[in-house]
Order: structure tokens, then sequence, then C-alpha cells
């Protein structure tokens, strides 16, 4: 009998010890799905690669102060102070959850010093449920995001997550020091509020697309690692656009809040 | 909460003069005063969905305030997310409800109104400024005297204004009031399913999100 050939994974990441195989070209951006039951309710689960948690910081984080959400054309802002209950907690409230995910999941990380990082990477060895780690390195410089890397390196494949809009330089740096992909992040804005005030946060939306596209095209130049790239898609084109600029993986964002089945309906070809 | 499909009928007034929207929904697209509903156009690739926050139920759908800076015209097709929340509870008979919306147009509070009325009930306005109301709706203006008068109360006001409220010294007569008093939290929603945290407010007793533990919450829940 001929056994039916199972289609080629679209990303296989490796540390030599534990591997993250997607067979499908999609994430979430991190926060935008929450722990896992909730995620239920906006996507069917199955039709992504794999699964992103909130980030993750070691001890617990409160939310910022309102306003926390600020509207403009064609993009929104996102100041939310990533709140979360910590990362040992999060493991024990939903660890379970994870493990029972029909895909793989990939704990993100916020990290601040290579101490910390080192620790909460060591936290995570263990955890069977948890495939890969993306690690949220900020706005650092080259030798700040090689440090936060090398700190994390250990039986978990890992991708450095840093905003779009950061210096090619840094993403290099990261995926020498042993990243084994890297992802390219919401970049990083602000907007005035009614009265005046300033807000600085996360910025998603289609009018983020043509950055990320941009990006993409100079990173795949020049990295020897796999990039998972998102940033204002909102269609089965930008997503097609993306992959063949060379993103191995297309990460969504506000998409899953709106018609996420006009792009997870679509499987986009590579390069 | 579920996902179905919604029609942009036309586009009116509401009964204070803003922008407003004629939906016409599935049945139970919103059903309780204090609901609301998030939408985007279908295929329209809006960035995100908006809060529409009705001023009138209707049987085949309801009329909501016009979400600032969107561009859908009669005739387009929402996706709609909805209902959120609980709603108000008010008396299912009678009573004597004061209902008050503090630094946002009563307009959102006008089904509630309309509930009140239907079940024969006594309603009082708390107005902050002058408004066009039915004629058995009374008009007050001094909060303490309406607060104690009342066995139900109804706020409407905006997370920010929240806080502010609770240092309003002509607010503070509400506290004694809290055990009666109902409050719609407005505040941006991004998600509206609990995942996003852009709706978390620090509660009493623990933190909550709006979108799915309100945006009615029992008065005494949220004062801090
Ligand atoms: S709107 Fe996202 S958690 Fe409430």
């Amino acid at each position: 009998m001929i056994e039916a050939s199972r289609p080629a994974p679209i990303l296989e990441l490796t540390s030599g010890k534990r591997d993250i195989v997607l067979q499908r070209p999609w994430v979430n951006a991190p926060g935008f799905l929450g722990f896992a039951g909730e995620a239920r309710e906006c996507v069917d689960i199955e039709r992504l690669g794999a699964f992103v948690t909130p980030p993750l910081s070691l001890l617990p984080r409160t939310p910022a102060r309102p306003p926390r959400l600020l509207a403009a054309e064609g993009s929104f802002l996102l100041h939310t102070g990533h709140p979360n209950p910590g990362l040992p907690a999060a493991l024990r409230e939903h660890r379970r959850a994870w493990s029972d995910l029909p895909v793989p999941v990939i704990a993100h990380l916020l990290l601040q010093t290579p101490d910390e990082a080192a620790a909460m990477a060591a936290q995570i060895e263990g955890v069977e449920a948890i495939a890969a780690l993306e690690l949220g390195l900020g706005e650092v410089g080259a030798s700040q995001a090689a440090a936060l890397v090398r700190a994390c390196a250990g039986e978990v494949p890992l991708i450095a997550y840093l905003p779009l809009g950061t210096p090619v330089e840094v993403f290099a740096a990261a995926a020498e020091a042993g990243a084994q992909a890297v992802s390219i992040g919401a970049p990083r804005g602000a907007l005035p509020t009614p009265s005046g005030a300033l807000v600085r946060g996360r910025q998603y939306g289609p009018a983020v697309f043509p950055l990320a596209l941009q990006a993409v095209l100079q990173l795949a130049e020049t990295l020897p690692v796999p990039i998972l790239a998102g940033g204002g898609v909102y269609g089965p084109a930008q997503a097609q656009a993306l992959r063949q600029a060379g993103a191995a993986v297309v990460v969504l964002d506000g998409v899953l809040w709106t018609e996420p089945e006009r792009v997870l309906g679509s499987e986009p070809a590579g390069d | 909460m579920r996902r179905t499909k919604a029609l942009v009928a036309a586009i009116t007034t509401t009964p204070g003069g803003q922008a407003a929207l004629r939906l016409k929904t599935a049945a139970g697209a919103i059903s309780a005063p204090g609901q609301v509903c998030l939408a985007c156009r279908t295929g329209g690739g809006d960035p995100l969905r908006h809060t529409l926050l009705p001023v009138a139920l209707h049987p085949d759908g309801f009329t909501c305030a016009h979400p600032d800076g969107v561009r859908w015209f009669p005739g387009d097709e929402l996706d709609l997310l909805g209902p959120l929340g609980r709603g108000f509870h008010p008396p299912a008979h009678g009573g004597r409800w004061l209902l008050a919306a503090v630094g946002l147009p009563f307009d959102t509070q006008l089904p509630l109104l309309h509930m009140g009325l239907g079940r024969h009930a006594e309603v009082a306005v708390l107005a902050e400024a002058p408004m066009l109301l039915p004629p058995e709706v009374e008009v007050v203006n001094q909060l303490d005297l309406a607060a104690d008068w009342a066995d139900y109360i109804a706020l409407a006001v905006s997370m920010e204004g929240l806080r502010q409220l609770e240092t309003d010294t002509a607010y503070k007569a509400l506290k004694p009031h809290a055990a009666i008093a109902e409050v719609l939290l407005l505040t941006p929603l991004a998600c509206g399913r609990g995942v996003c945290a852009a709706c978390a407010l620090e509660g009493r007793r623990h933190r909550i999100r709006a979108c799915t533990d309100g945006l009615v919450f029992p008065l005494a829940e949220v004062l801090t």
C-alpha cells in the first residue's frame, strides 16, 4: 500500500535537543489570542502553525494606565503594559491547556536583563508543553540583543523578536548569538489623546504593512535564519507578498479580532 | 457571544442630535439595554472592530451612535460580534428609576429609559444639559435628593470619568446608594473577548475586563 506523503513542513527549528515543526504558515502575534481558552473563541487554532502565548514576564505585571487604545487612520495603537501573572503562575495555570492544543506552543518572554532571561529560560527547560521560546528583546542594541539570546540558550529553539524599525545589525547579532529564527514585531508609535497627552505603544493595522514588507525584503537579503513577519496583514494578498519577500511564516494580529477567515482560509505560496 | 451579519439600513440621528446608524440584525444581536456590539465592515479591512452603542432597540435590529471615523453607508454589510456584556438589570415591574449619563451624551441611556416606561416605572433623569424627553420623565438636577428618592440607579460613565466621579463631591452622594446602583462603563474595546487587556480595570475585589465582565457593573464593585 502506498502511504500518502505528508506535505513538507513550513518551518522546522531545532536547538539540537528539541525541535518545533510548523505545518502551516501562520502564527498569532503575542497577546492577540490570550492564554488559550479565549483563543478558541477567535479562531480555529488548528489553522495556525503554532500558538504564541501572551507576553510573559518573570514577575506579575498590572495593566498600564488608560488610555490603552487609540485609533488613527488605517491603524491603532495599543499600550496595555502587557499585564500577566508572571511566568511561574502562567506555567502553573496554563501548561495543561497548552499541552492539549493541536499545534505547538511558543512562549513569548519579555526580557530585560540577561540574568532574568536565564532564569526564565531555565524555568521552561523541562516544560514539554512549550516547543520554542520567542524572546521579546525590546528596543535594544546589537550587543544587548546578543547577550539576552545567549542567556536563554538551552534545550528549546529560540526566536528573537524585535520591533519593526530595529536595525538589521541587531537582528543579525541575535541570529549570530544563537537565535534559530527572527520575528519582526509591531513597530513602536505614539499618538496624541484628545487632551493632547502623548501615548506611546505598539502600532497595528493596514498602515503598517508597507513598512513590514520592506523590512522583510531587507532582512531576507542578509539573515541566515528564517523570518517570521507580520504587520497589517488583513487579506491573502498581503500574506502572499510577505511570503514571497522571504518570510517563512506570517504573523497575524488585528485580523484575528476582525475576520480571521479572510487570511486563515488561504495558504500563501512561498518564494 | 457570537458573530452574525448586520445591514446598515440608514444613516440617521439620535434624539440628542448625534449621527447614528440604523442597523438590521439577526434576532438577539442586542437583548438588553447596556449591551454593546463590536462591528467591522465585511471584507472591508477595518483595522479593528468599532463599538456600537445602541440608542434604540427595534424588533429587527437597533440604532446606534455613529462610531467616530467609520465610513459605512446604507447597504453595507457588517460583521457583528455580540452582544457583549450582561446589560442592565433593573426591577422587573415599577419602581423609581434614576438614570444619568455622566460626561457622555444621554442617548446611551435611552433604551433603558424606554424599558422603564414600558415597565410602568417612575423615571427621573439627572440632566447635565437640556434635552428632549418624553413628558412622563422627570428631569432632576440634585443628585443627593434624587438618589434618596430612587430605588434603582443606572449610570453611564467613561472609564476615566469613573475615577473623576469618585472625587466629585456631588457624586459622593451616590456611595450610600451603591447597593441599588449599576454603572455602564464605556471604554475603548479592541478584542472584545478578554484577551487584550485594553479594557482592564482594578475592581474592588479583583481585576476585571469591561468587555467580558461588564460593560454594566454593580456600582459597589467598581468604586474604590
Ligand atoms: S477589549 Fe480586549 S480584553 Fe476587553
